[in-house]
């Protein structure tokens, strides 16, 4: 007997396992990509109730060093969560579903993609286990002191470390594999319709710039436990070269549906292809070359100043390039089809991008950026760019993505529509004031990061908690009405046989 | 055409007008010599920070890195901007189990250990001071960085 043979006993492992990763792994690329997405959409839901709750510790500004271990928790969870995962999972599930919809490219390894999925949530388990109080001080900006060190050491540190590593390794391996798999099964000739080009490069970014944040883990772990010396200089540039691109990576992949899909909604062509996909090329290199733009407290040369101010406005100008050319395809429009959840979400979204976008000028100016350097003006900014482009983009992405898979058995309802509709607006214009609130706040003084704080500013930490939990409200009237739209279709293949039983 | 069109076209255009005369303010207000404080609303908190008194002139201070040492400032100091006729208070709180010298300038001063002390030189004339702090421990002077459970000195700069 063969050892093939053998391995077919009905008691093998082997059997046992296929049949397991038969039922219980997604076997499609759409499935695979809702996997992604919705996963991310649950990260999503726990980082924003950690958000909503220490908000609420913010709205004393006599805090003392007690809710310290508490906020610092939760602000942790908050970060980690949204730039270690959540980002990534969305950026691979846009990519996945915008090559199988647009070009009919197929995944192939599901087997191992699925296995990569649960480790690095696993990974993110782990990391958070590691203790959120360290995980906050183990990379830069405070993983350089030496002093945070002396007081946070040990293994549950190095534990942290790997766990993230974990995550981030199975990240960038599903991305490079999402990329592959895309380019071997495509069937088409000739260019690459627009939205897989932008969603795949953006998706290719993560297996580009994800690597120096693994070699800065790794470095951190050494440090923990073989007391390598770790260069903070040196871990500081690593650090962000992965962490200001890992900012674009959804943003960017957006705009790629944005693209595909403004111009369905205002019933007319794009308004300038060719600018498109120009563009393309400057958004992906000078993605790369801002990440200084963070460092511009630090003591830098002149000329590295001057690079570094001119190559991020130069990226400005493709973010501009790019809501021109849509706001050019709206305005030269008959109409626009407000009345699809999907062109109002995709609306709003490149809307907010204008709004959020506006205000950063200032941050990459050399001389002007002492001012608002780790205020809340930057916390504004960057949420607002998060809560439009980024989940308002994704949200009109993931609506399409959930009635292509579910939509034929389990349509929406009008109440439904009219829920999602509410959410999109509810959530648009909450998070519009609190993230001006925090601008206006930055700008005043505000420092980030601190429980405690001038009780002047205690009007805004106000405004920004109420219409906080107003967005939220937003959240949920967009997630309930997924959710027993996916609830509906598992009953209804229930009872048609077709899920095993 | 749409009025959703004309109102995107109309924030991308006016916003970034008005952005730039926001920049432009902010540029003059912080760096013009006969403007040289920092604009409303900063300097009402500006100082706040440090428990002091109210700063309405710009203070400059830079620290300088020679021998590539960013961590553990060994052989490196903060170089302060005074302008003319300012009353420099420094208080340096030494919570170390020796003394710390504190050179500003010319002068020389010792903090005991586990004390503070107020060192104020008034009738400054404009120019750069640079301040140095050193102990008396010698692994404290080789490397600041690398002792564990060291607590850093403390000093405030004030007007």
């Amino acid at each position: 007997m063969s050892i093939k043979d053998s391995i077919r006993l009905p008691w093998s492992p082997a059997i046992k396992l296929q049949q397991l990763t038969g039922k219980y792994f997604s076997q499609t690329t759409l499935g695979t990509s809702i996997l992604f997405t919705a996963a991310g959409l649950v990260w999503l839901a726990v980082m924003g109730l950690a958000a909503l709750f220490f908000r609420l510790i913010l709205l004393n500004p006599y805090n003392t060093e007690a809710i310290a271990p508490i906020y610092y928790s939760l602000l942790t969870l908050h970060g980690y969560v949204a730039m270690y995962i959540l980002v990534p999972f969305l950026t691979i599930g846009i990519g996945m579903y915008a090559m199988y919809k647009e070009e009919g490219m197929e995944l192939t390894h599901f087997d191992l993609v699925n296995v990569l999925f649960w480790l690095a949530n696993l990974g993110m388990v782990i990391a958070l286990a590691g203790g959120p109080m360290t995980s906050w001080y183990i990379t830069p900006p405070l993983g350089l002191l030496q002093t945070t060190f002396n007081f946070y050491s040990g293994p549950a540190i190095a534990l942290t470390y790997i766990g993230l590593f974990i995550t981030e390794a199975c990240i960038t391996a599903v991305a490079g594999i999402t990329v592959f798999d895309g380019i071997r099964t495509r069937r088409n000739k000739g260019k690459l319709s627009i939205f897989p080009t932008y969603a795949l490069t953006f998706t290719a970014m993560i297996v580009f710039t994800t690597p120096f944040l693994m070699a800065t883990l790794m470095w951190y772990t050494l440090g923990i436990l073989a007391h390598v010396y770790v260069n903070p200089t040196v871990a500081f540039l690593l650090f962000w070269m992965w962490g200001h691109p890992v900012v674009y990576f959804v943003p960017f992949a957006v705009f790629g549906a944005l693209y595909a899909y403004i111009p369905k909604f205002a019933g007319r062509k794009l308004f300038s292809e060719k600018w498109a996909r120009w563009n393309l090329f400057l958004l992906f290199v000078f993605t790369m070359l801002v990440w200084a733009h963070h460092m511009l407290v630090w003591p830098l040369p002149v000329w590295i100043r001057g690079f570094v101010n001119a190559s991020t406005l130069l990226l400005a100008a493709g973010s501009g390039v790019t809501v021109l050319n849509l706001g050019l395809t709206i305005f030269l429009a008959k109409r626009y089809d407000f009345s699809d959840i999907r062109g109002l979400a995709y609306f709003l979204a490149l809307l907010g991008f204008i709004i959020a976008g506006i205000p950063a000028l200032i941050l990459p100016e050399n001389a002007l950026n002492p001012i608002v350097h780790n205020t809340y003006y930057v916390v504004g900014h960057f949420h607002l760019m998060i809560w439009t482009i980024i989940i308002l983009g994704s949200m009109g992405i993931i609506i399409d993505q959930f009635l292509n898979a579910f939509g034929r058995i389990a349509p929406l309802s009008n109440l439904s529509l009219k829920s999602i509709r509410a959410g999109l607006l509810l959530w648009f214009g909450s998070f519009l004031v609190v993230g001006f609130a925090m601008m206006a706040a930055g700008y005043q003084g505000l420092i980030r990061r601190e429980i405690a704080y001038p009780v002047e500013f205690l009007p805004y930490m106000q405004t920004m908690t109420i219409f906080a939990w107003l967005g939220g409200i937003g959240f949920v009237l967009m997630a309930v009405p997924a959710f027993s739209m996916v609830t509906r279709w598992l009953v209804m293949k229930y009872y048609s046989g077709e899920v095993e039983q | 055409m749409t009025k959703a069109g004309l109102a995107v076209l109309l924030i991308i255009f006016l916003g970034t007008a008005v952005m730039a005369a926001f920049i432009s303010y902010n540029l003059i207000a912080t760096s013009s010599p006969p403007f040289r404080a920092y604009p409303s609303p900063f300097s009402k908190y500006v100082g706040q920070p440090l428990g002091e008194v109210q700063v309405n002139q710009t203070a400059l201070a830079s620290l300088v890195v020679s021998q590539g040492k960013v961590n553990g400032t060994t052989n490196n100091g903060v170089i302060l901007y005074i302008p003319f006729n300012w009353t420099l208070n420094l208080t340096v709180y030494n919570k170390e189990s020796f003394n710390l010298t504190v050179i500003m300038g010319d002068a020389s001063y010792t903090v005991p250990t586990n004390s503070s002390m107020l060192i104020s030189i008034p009738h400054l004339s404009e120019g750069n001071y640079t301040l140095l702090i050193s102990g008396e421990d010698l692994t404290y002077q080789a490397n600041v960085s690398v002792i564990k459970d060291l607590l850093s000195p403390y000093v405030y700069i004030g007007e």
